[in-house]
């Protein structure tokens, strides 16, 4: 599959196509360096992405959502697959030949905390990518990264203060604009807001939808909250122990979930009014490491719905109409 | 949740619209590590110690030039002896009692006193001007080791932490067997070696050094490539590497400067090792050799006389307070700065 | 904000200061009582734990941090009380106190009361003021009248000992004539109790060879083994995934009936609070700023804190296109100024919110708001 040179053109509206990839580590080596064992963390997801969208990426923990983001950063080389950038086929790409086409994807990671480097002001951390890159001559880069700063709501005098001033809400602030700091078109958001309150997630998300629209940004936003995927994403995408189950627009997937993993996970959520006792599915067990993933349908030590056939044959992800993928037996 | 709390605490509402919000003073993280270092009196102590050593061994001995390191005193010294010669002529006992009046050259072993103020030596070199001189071989020795062992350690421990995979493991069996080696014998056969070759007196406790480094910087490797591992997992890391930096600037802007603290503080330590080893190996006669002055070296001089190590207290002890003062004070500068950079350790 | 750099002379002050109180505080908790120095009674006899005005502070380097900072609130008998708030808001520290494992000499229970009703083996019930008991006495009711679960199921558990050993510890704490087999049958009988499938298994195992989820259930039996009155769980579901909080929710709703016991259920999930709790204490910044029955609370927030926390929240059902949001951070807890903490981010602030800090408001029997816009005087 990978020998063959594909010359076929790319969706030109897709800014991001991502085909069949495949992400695995090695757990165990012999002494010649020769790989027994591995952990497929990502198997087999295809996707696309139209420019302006967002797609959401819900999982447990494990399921491979952050490496699938990662890999598609090339900050891990993938195994297998393809991704397609700006219709550009850039999976095998060296690492000189990526760092034009970094500017143009950023991330935004989880944890406030480890991602800002701690001895350099917050206007070294922000002017640093933008001299790298040359987006504005040198003389401009002060009010360049000023007037950034003020889109992601940061006041100018924190210019030269330094990350441990802030709380997790701010230097997640600081993040996002560092992300944007050399005008990137796809922006993966890795678990933004899990790490903040309830009152800064709001704040946050605020920030990115109103980003988004400003600058016609495409996110990728990973998170194992259901509820903040639904509200900012166009798209969503369910992972399960490295696979995607089911993909499709949100309007479909909320109103018609089709796998029973997404149903599950839908029906799990905690509503805050009491007076909504939803007819809860407790998915029986846990979550089978991904080292040692089950035979068949992955899913199907734990589905309520597993057939014999689940414990064998892996089922095809499949279109079921309007975009709208699922990988189940029982959809026929 | 102590912890917790506090640092709820510190991560004060920057947002809120408080007026004094915009006046308040700016601290670097340098700044701070600089306050909190100055706020503990141990590390004070340290600091005013070190300090005190390099004023007595660089400065002083140029303020001070009644005597040089190897200038013996030539006033003279006049020694009495009394013998005694019992004869027995016709029954009758005769006492003869004869004294000896020696006219000696070199003033040695003299007391204290104005002229010398902590005395002369056995060989008649002034003590007070022999510790100065002292002092300065065994700071410059023990920087010169410190230095060249960081170094070495950076680029090895460097390499190793950020290629990883085979040169990794190279780097870090050959540390495995450096640490492996017995150091002091085979210092005594590199030194005896030095010997035959008839190397210059003053220079063979340099090349014992470089022998010193060779064997010592696996320590500082294995520190920094541990740092290195660590940090590379932070997502500061990942976003420089997602941004695109170049190799060499991920190193050196954002690698290297964050090793940097768990460094110093090294370096800071080891230094009073090194200091102790100079002495070690001086006072086995492997390092200075006399006539020039090491603090180990003026120590030596009890182990083959006797009379010294009772009566002349002033000769030796003062070699050996120096010694004391020396590693403690690097060692409590090096617990103040670990206390600085890394509060949290504190308690 | 200045308090964050203090210079030598400023740090040495408040040194000297903390050290004076702490020292006084410390040597009153490693006191020796008699029984009756601590014996109080119940405001109201259909509770089992009631907080009166709890200060708990934090002597710290930079100041006196009010973590707790005049709570009140009763769990009354066979009810789960959740108490939400943002990180900070000192609902842990609560717990903590409630435990007396504050970690001293800098955290202390600096005055307040904290009455439990306790039931001896021979049903005798009798009523302690947790706050005043000495550390000596604590084991009376740590442990075994009330017990904990933490948010961390991967470090509460001793790596080196298996399920069974750490299960069995407990049994015989709390009936030292207990024989092994005993011992291993009242095991083996809690982890079915909390629903593990093959508790043989399990008891021989490793904590590390359990998931996430099997932990906390592990956690839950060894909470459960003494059958305490009253259960804290700070938490108990943050670490965990979606379909294994899920899991555990449904354990702990369960147990409830099961044991005939309260549960004091920590959490900032509003969701989780909504499901499982019969009343709601919302806190802020080291406060009780409302707090009522879970309908209250949720059909008629009356705090503009309560009201914005749920609004913020983003949920499956709500179609809005941006999401409401509350300005601001979280202050600072050191040297707070008294007026109303939120005043600075709330969007309904009037003139008297500058003066002090508002007083409880009763609106119904059971709702209390602490707000000026509901103070009628």
């Amino acid at each position: 599959m990978a020998e063959e040179k594909i010359t076929e053109q790319f969706d030109t509206e897709a800014i991001l196509e991502v085909r069949n990839l495949r992400k695995c580590f090695p757990l165990k080596k012999t002494l010649t360096g020769k790989v027994t064992q591995e952990l497929v963390a990502v198997d087999n997801v295809s996707f696309k992405l139209k420019r302006g969208e967002t797609l959401g990426i819900v999982g447990e923990s494990g399921c491979g959502k952050t490496t699938l983001g990662r890999t598609i950063l090339k900050l891990h080389q993938s195994n297998g697959g393809q991704i397609i950038f700006d219709g550009q086929d850039i999976t095998d790409l060296k690492s000189s030949q990526m760092r034009d086409i970094r500017k143009k994807m950023q991330i935004i990671f989880q944890d406030p905390y480890s991602s800002l480097p701690p001895r350099s002001t917050v206007g070294g951390i922000l002017s640093e990518p933008v001299e790298v890159h040359k987006i504005v001559p040198k003389s401009e880069i002060k009010s360049y990264v000023l007037d950034l700063m003020e889109k992601c709501g940061l006041r100018d005098y924190y210019y030269e203060r330094y990350p441990h001033e802030f709380s997790g809400g701010q230097r997640q602030r600081i993040c996002i604009a560092r992300a944007l700091s050399v005008n990137p078109e796809l922006v993966i958001c890795d678990e933004p807001v899990s790490a903040l309150d309830v009152s800064i997630q709001a704040q946050i998300i605020n920030l990115l939808k109103e980003l988004q629209q400003k600058l016609n940004l495409t996110y990728v936003f990973i998170s194992h909250d259901l509820s903040v995927v639904k509200f900012i994403s166009d798209k969503i995408g369910v992972m399960y122990l490295g696979s995607m189950v089911e993909f499709g627009s949100k309007e479909d997937i909320f109103s018609n979930p089709l796998h029973p993993y997404t149903q599950a996970l839908f029906s799990a959520i905690p509503q805050p009014d009491p007076d909504i006792k939803m007819n809860r599915i407790i998915l029986s067990g846990d979550i089978p490491s991904p080292a040692n993933p089950p035979k068949g349908c992955r899913f199907h030590t734990r589905c309520p719905k597993a057939t014999d056939k689940c414990k064998e044959v892996t089922p095809e992800y499949k279109d079921y109409g309007n975009g709208h993928c699922a990988a189940c037996h029982l959809l026929g | 949740m102590d912890e917790n709390t506090k640092n709820e605490a510190l991560e004060q509402s920057v947002e809120s619209e408080v007026p004094h919000d915009k006046t308040v003073r700016l601290m670097s993280p340098t700044r701070m590590v600089v306050r909190r270092f100055f706020r503990s009196k141990l590390s004070v102590v340290g600091l005013i110690m070190v300090v005190g050593l390099f004023i007595f061994s660089f400065l002083g001995p140029v303020i001070y030039t009644q005597w040089g390191e190897i200038q013996l005193d030539e006033s003279g010294k006049t020694e009495y002896s009394v013998s005694e010669t019992t004869y027995t002529v016709n029954g009758e006992e005769y006492t003869l009692r004869q004294t000896t009046e020696k006219y000696l050259k070199d003033n040695f072993l003299a007391p204290p006193s104005a002229e010398h103020i902590l005395g002369t030596d056995n060989e008649g070199y002034d003590v007070f001007v022999r510790l100065m001189y002292g002092g300065r071989i065994s700071l410059i020795v023990s920087f010169i080791a410190v230095f060249l062992i960081t170094i070495l350690g950076v680029i090895m421990g460097g390499i190793a932490g950020y290629f990883g995979g085979a040169i990794d493991n190279v780097i870090m069996r050959l540390c495995d067997v450096l640490i492996c080696l017995p150091g002091i014998p085979i210092l005594l056969i590199i030194s005896t070696i030095l010997d035959a070759s008839g190397i210059d007196a003053k220079y063979r406790i340099y090349l014992l050094m470089i022998y010193l480094t060779f064997i010592s910087w696996p320590g500082t490797a294995r520190l920094v490539r541990g740092q290195i591992l660590s940090l590379r997992e932070q997502e500061y890391m990942i976003a420089a590497e997602a941004m695109g930096f170049s190799t060499s600037r991920k190193i050196f802007k954002h690698l290297v400067p964050n090793v940097m603290p768990q460094l110093i503080v090294q370096m800071s330590l080891s230094l009073g090792s090194m200091i102790l080893y100079e002495a070690t190996l001086s006072y086995l006669n492997l390092g200075v050799k006399a006539p020039y002055a090491a603090w180990g070296t003026m120590i030596n001089i009890i182990s083959t006389n006797q009379d010294v190590l009772q009566n002349h207290l002033n000769v030796w002890v003062p070699a050996g307070i120096c010694i004391v003062i020396a590693v403690l004070g690097f060692n409590f500068i090096g617990d103040g700065l670990r206390d600085a950079l890394d509060p949290k350790a504190r308690r | 904000m200045s308090s964050n750099y203090l210079s030598g002379k400023e740090i040495r002050a408040i040194a000297k200061e903390n050290k004076k109180v702490m020292k006084r505080l410390e040597a009153y908790k490693y006191r020796k009582a008699d029984e009756s120095e601590y014996l109080t009674q119940m405001r109201d006899s259909s509770n089992i734990l009631e907080i009166d005005s709890l200060h708990t502070y934090f002597f710290t380097e930079q100041g006196v941090v009010k973590a707790v900072n005049g709570v009140s609130f009763d769990v009354p008998q066979n009810a789960t009380v959740g108490v939400v708030g943002e990180s900070g808001c000192g609902k842990s520290v609560t717990s903590m106190s409630v435990m007396r494992l504050l970690q001293g000499p800098t955290g202390q229970i600096y005055s307040g009361e904290i009455r439990f009703k306790s039931k001896d083996k021979d049903g005798v019930e009798k009523v302690y003021d947790i706050a005043k008991m000495p550390m000596d006495d604590i084991h009376k009711i740590r442990g075994n009248q009330i017990a904990m679960i933490f948010q961390e199921p991967m470090t509460s558990l001793n790596p080196v000992f298996t399920i069974g050993q750490q299960l069995d510890e407990v049994t015989f704490i709390h009936n030292p004539d207990a024989s092994k087999e005993e011992a291993k049958a009242k095991s083996i009988e809690m982890l079915n109790l909390v629903g593990i499938a093959m508790p043989e298994r399990v008891y021989g195992a490793f904590p590390h060879e359990l998931s996430g989820g099997m932990r906390q259930r592990v956690m839950i039996s060894m909470a459960l083994a003494s059958n305490p009155r009253l259960i804290i769980a700070d938490e108990p579901t943050t670490a965990l995934d979606v379909t294994i909080q899920a899991q555990i929710l449904d354990l702990l709703r369960d147990l409830k009936t099961k044991i005939d016991g309260s549960i004091m259920l920590i959490t900032h999930d509003l969701g989780i609070i909504a499901e499982m709790a019969d009343y709601v204490v919302v806190m802020y910044a080291g406060r009780v700023i409302e707090k009522g029955t879970v309908e209250e609370i949720f059909h008629n927030p009356m705090h503009p804190y309560t009201i914005g926390l749920q609004k913020s929240k983003p949920t499956l059902s709500s179609d809005s296109d941006t999401l409401f949001n509350i300005p601001g951070n979280v202050p600072n807890p050191i040297n707070m100024p008294n007026y109303c903490y939120f005043k600075e981010r709330c969007s309904r602030c009037v003139h008297k919110c500058s003066g002090d800090y508002p007083e409880m408001v009763q609106v119904s029997p059971t709702h209390f708001v602490a707000c000026h816009l509901y103070n009628e005087e």
